[in-house]
């Protein structure tokens, strides 16, 4: 029963880059294991080179042909009857049929992905008809649909801009259309919000929460600030150095974070609180995350942490356990450090 | 992301990596059999019995690897080997200045249009001459230059630096023009700096590599013109040898001697072919994108 | 509080770009900057707050005469700085410096940490003589950002961003500028460095009494390092007060539609949607003399047509340009 509210499960997913062994060098990420239910919205929270846009491009079959990919990507049939199939071990144009139709993937910089000579009713058609069977005036009529389903007044105006015309909150408002146009049961984001402003980005989130629940699509949320995960998600997987810290229900995250890495991330947010209080100092831990050749043996985390305990966080790598219903933590000190 | 092996960068290291054994291969032998044209155009003919003028009586039109001569004779018996080399020395001189002066004079102007130093009279005059030399095709300016100037060794220098500079200029001019949109420009401007300072330490340094691999191929090209020109009896002059002059030479024997012609095209193709790969490997290896295809 | 000492003074700023008309195509005037005018006191973090396209970063550049202002002052301690010629400025260039948001970007990759932080130094040789050997002023000031001395042969790209920003930041102290310029200089660091480098900020403000102009995007972090913050809407000033002030009471709609927008934890949003217009048809048109907020205004009123772009003081330190001086708006 278990697997038909879940669209997608990872497991034990691992990318390596650069040359084979001997001399290979260590997992970008490792052991990576998360699903997601239907509907859902999972933030992917983490600092660069945690290992959280690698795991996503590996979700979407962009990693490039050298990338060492080990594990399973199995992706749920929406009905009982349909098969699991598993994502890795597809062929390449099995997997291009998926792309874009069952998963769909909005980029950091709308600009980027949209091709500047076209206007923007161009590339939408091209896309509805590249995904379904549609006469240029059908496709049309649906991309205004589209357009109007996320929030743009004048969808026939837009339909005929430019890219360049738009401002960056509208692209990326294109952009979401665009990769809703398959139907997907699957939207990746990759900060789809970092590079637009405040008010802007509020009408983003927003408008990603609307169509979760029109739709029902589930939702990968990638982003490296936890305020704005807090707004939308319904489930939080923090990612250190590759590997998956904590996993937990957003309110269980929220209300008792057990990993001191996701309270050090937390407490380095700027918070309303301190605004008001006129409290200027934030709290910091010291250091950055290890580079792919310096990470620690044992906790990742360890040499950063303000509880670490040398005996026993330095040697062997913890496992993810169980702190709480629906929450795991990869820390072996988070009932003293909860306490 | 720090971490991963760490490769030497500018260009001694896209040199050393030429010469690794794990580097590109082609280009390692390239570079090898540039370096080895060099050192032997330059040493060989001293170290030879003959010299390039020394004419034996007896011996004419001596097939390679027959007697004393490794490479043959000439028709009025001058030896190959010594006549290649000598013209190599020619060849490669001519290359060499006029990719010398042609590097510093594109350079210079190139960053002069790209910060906009010499305002609106400076850019228009240098934009005027760099679509003038490039309308024209490269041979008819080189011919034309060469008939009014009269042949000589120095004169054909200038007319090839003349005829290549502007490729540098257009290079350096785009370097430079993205340089100033950077931040570290900005800042030293914000710091204070003068606009020579700004030119010599900030611009010149991060326009040189690109620079340097447009004068790889622009010394390719200047051999290349320089066998044209002499080939067609304007540029290094009898009883000189050249290897555009040595193919001239040999074109009356092409049916009956073959490798006099052979020899010098050898010569050329190889020497352009592999300063080509040479610079290629350099480009690759400074991380400099092809500029067009 | 000790008399308070006035290091900037901005006054009536405009910055205006041209095209001519040329080709039967009418010439265009973008007034990117518009009759700004503000002061900085010693000792005193300013923050200009503004989403993209508001022309703050272009105010940091006018300030810094790195681009020349259309119209308006620009007085430094007390001189003016906007009709000096090129050559009279490079020495005042020492007083004031700027960090950069990518601190990549802003580094010669070919120059090691030791000629970036002496460059300043070759530059002004009176630094050298007032405050002693280029090696030792360098080691001072990575000790001051917090970096070992032992860095000064390396290469900016051998860095974190973090580090880098460090870097930035000391080439800037290194010269002892009277005004730092800090230009998105935590928008492109994560989370927990960006939270590191506002706090050194903080430290270096207290420890040098410096001044410093906070330009971001950011609320929050502004929110938390400045002393007073300004926010921009369309190349104008709205609203401009102490922090506390206007994160709590803000006076202008558009400040507190600001304030509403900022992601907070703990609030989850609801699925309502606002609309997005395409192309610019919310562009109020420049120089009609009317508040640049009024078309997404929810208290805009017939007036906000023709007032509504001058600032006026409605209480102690608080300008607002709003005319609807009777609005209460919710805050944090």
């Amino acid at each position: 029963m278990t697997t038909r509210d879940t669209v997608l499960e990872v497991d034990g997913l691992s990318v390596g880059f650069g040359p084979q062994a001997p001399n290979a060098l260590p997992p970008v990420i490792e052991d990576v294991s998360f699903s997601v239910r239907r509907g859902e919205i999972v933030c992917l929270v983490g600092e660069s080179s945690s290992g959280k846009s690698v795991t996503s491009l590996a979700l979407m079959g962009l990693l490039p042909p050298s990338a060492r990919i080990t594990g399973e990507i199995m992706l749920h049939g929406r009905e009982a009857g349909e098969p699991s199939l598993d994502l890795l071990q597809l062929s390449r144009r099995a997997r291009n049929r998926i792309r874009g139709h069952r998963i769909s993937m909005v980029f950091q910089d709308p600009m980027n992905c949209l091709d500047p000579i076209f206007s923007i009713g161009n590339q939408l058609v091209e896309i509805l008809r590249w995904h379904n069977a549609l006469s240029r005036v059908e496709a049309w009529r649906q991309g205004i649909g589209y357009l109007h389903a996320v929030g743009i007044n004048q969808p026939d105006v837009c339909m005929k801009r430019m890219p360049h015309e738009l401002s960056g909150g509208m692209r990326q408002r294109v952009m979401i259309a665009m990769a809703l146009a398959g139907k997907p049961e699957l939207l990746i984001a990759d900060e789809p919000t970092t590079a637009l402003d405040v008010t802007v980005q509020a009408q983003v989130l927003d408008l990603l929460l609307r169509l979760r629940t029109q739709t029902g699509m589930s939702v990968i949320f990638i982003t490296h600030n936890l305020a704005v995960a807090s707004r939308i998600a319904d489930r939080i997987i923090v990612m250190y150095a590759g590997q998956i810290v904590e996993n937990s229900s957003a309110e269980s995250f929220f209300t008792r974070p057990a990993m001191p890495y996701s309270r050090a991330l937390l407490d380095a947010l700027p918070t309303v609180d301190m605004i008001r209080q006129g409290q200027k100092r934030l709290k910091t831990i010291s250091g950055n995350v290890p580079g792919l050749a310096e990470r620690p043996a044992g906790c990742r985390f360890f040499p950063r942490c303000v509880h670490g305990v040398a005996a026993m966080c330095d040697s062997g790598s913890p496992v993810l356990q169980s702190a709480g219903a629906d929450h795991l933590v990869r820390c072996r000190r988070w009932e003293e450090i909860s306490a | 992301m720090t971490g991963f092996v760490r490769r030497s960068r500018g260009l001694m290291g896209a040199l050393t990596r030429m010469v690794m054994p794990d580097g590109d291969r082609v280009a390692t032998v390239s570079l090898v059999f540039v370096l080895g044209m060099i050192v032997a155009c330059t040493a060989g003919p001293w170290l030879l019995p003959f010299s390039a003028r020394h004419i034996d009586l007896q011996h004419h039109f001596l097939p390679p690897f027959s007697g004393a001569h490794l490479l043959g004779t000439d028709e009025i018996g001058r030896d190959s080997l010594a006549r290649l080399l000598m013209g190599g020395r020619a060849s490669l001189e001519v290359g060499l200045i006029a990719t010398g002066i042609s590097a510093t004079i594109g350079t210079f102007a190139g960053i002069l249009t790209g910060t906009g130093l010499g305002g609106w009279p400076v850019r228009w005059l240098l934009q005027a001459i760099v679509s003038l030399t490039l309308c024209f095709p490269a041979i008819f300016l080189l011919l034309t230059l060469a008939s009014i100037m009269g042949p000589s060794v120095p004169t054909i220098i200038i007319i090839i630096s003349f005829v290549i500079w502007t490729e540098t200029t257009r290079v350096a001019d785009i370097q430079t023009r993205t340089l100033m949109q950077k931040d570290f420009v900005t800042a030293a401007i914000g710091m204070g700096a003068t606009p020579f300072y700004i030119i010599t330490r900030e611009i010149l340094p991060n326009v040189l590599p690109a620079v340097t691999v447009t004068s790889t191929l622009n010394l390719a090209r200047a051999i290349l013109l320089e066998s044209y020109v002499s080939y067609l009896g304007y540029g290094v002059q009898p009883p000189d040898p050249s290897w555009g002059s040595l193919l001239n030479n040999a074109q009356e024997y092409l049916v009956s001697d073959p490798w006099l012609a052979i020899l010098p095209g050898l010569a050329i193709t190889l020497t352009v072919t592999a300063i080509g790969f040479v610079g290629e490997a350099v480009r690759d290896g400074l991380g400099l994108k092809r500029e067009r295809a | 509080m000790t008399v308070q000492e006035t290091i900037l003074s901005v006054r009536n700023l405009n910055k205006v770009y041209e095209t001519p008309a040329a080709w039967g195509r009418a010439g265009t005037r973008t007034h990117v900057v518009h009759d700004v005018s503000f002061d900085i006191q010693r000792g005193e973090i300013l923050g200009l707050m503004g989403e993209s396209g508001s022309g703050k970063t272009t105010i940091g550049r006018l300030i810094l005469q790195l681009l020349h202002a259309t119209s308006g002052q620009v007085a430094l301690e007390g001189c003016d700085l906007c009709g000096m010629t090129t050559q009279a400025l490079r020495p005042l260039r020492a007083r004031m410096q700027m960090i950069f948001q990518d601190p990549l970007f802003a580094f010669n990759p070919r120059h090691t940490v030791h000629q970036i932080l002496g460059t300043p130094l070759r530059l002004h040789p009176e630094l050298v003589e007032r405050h002693g050997p280029v090696d030792e002023q360098i080691r001072h000031v990575l000790s001051q950002v917090g970096l070992p001395a032992d860095v000064v042969h390396r290469y900016p790209k051998a860095f974190s961003g973090g580090q880098r920003q460090r870097i930035g930041i000391a080439r800037a102290l290194i010269m002892r500028p009277s005004l730092i310029v800090a230009d998105e200089a935590t928008s492109a660091l994560d989370v927990c460095v960006q939270a590191q480098i506002l706090n050194l900020l903080l430290d270096l403000r207290d420890e040098l009494d410096l001044t410093i102009l906070f330009i971001a995007h950011d609320l929050t972090a502004m929110g938390l390092v400045c002393d007073r913050v300004a926010v921009m809407l369309r190349g104008r000033i709205v609203e401009i007060a102490p922090t506390s002030e206007l994160f709590s009471r803000p006076r202008h709609p558009y400040t507190a539609s600001l304030l509403q927008a900022i992601p907070r934890i703990g609030t989850k949003a609801m699925p309502g949607v606002a609309p997005c217009m395409p192309g610019k048809g919310t562009q109020v048109q420049d120089g009609d003399g009317g508040c640049p907020f009024r078309m997404s205004c929810r208290w805009a009123v017939a007036q906000c047509a023709h007032n509504g772009t001058a600032l006026r003081l409605l209480e102690k330190d608080h300008w607002s340009a709003c005319v609807r001086e009777d609005l209460d708006l919710p805050g944090l």
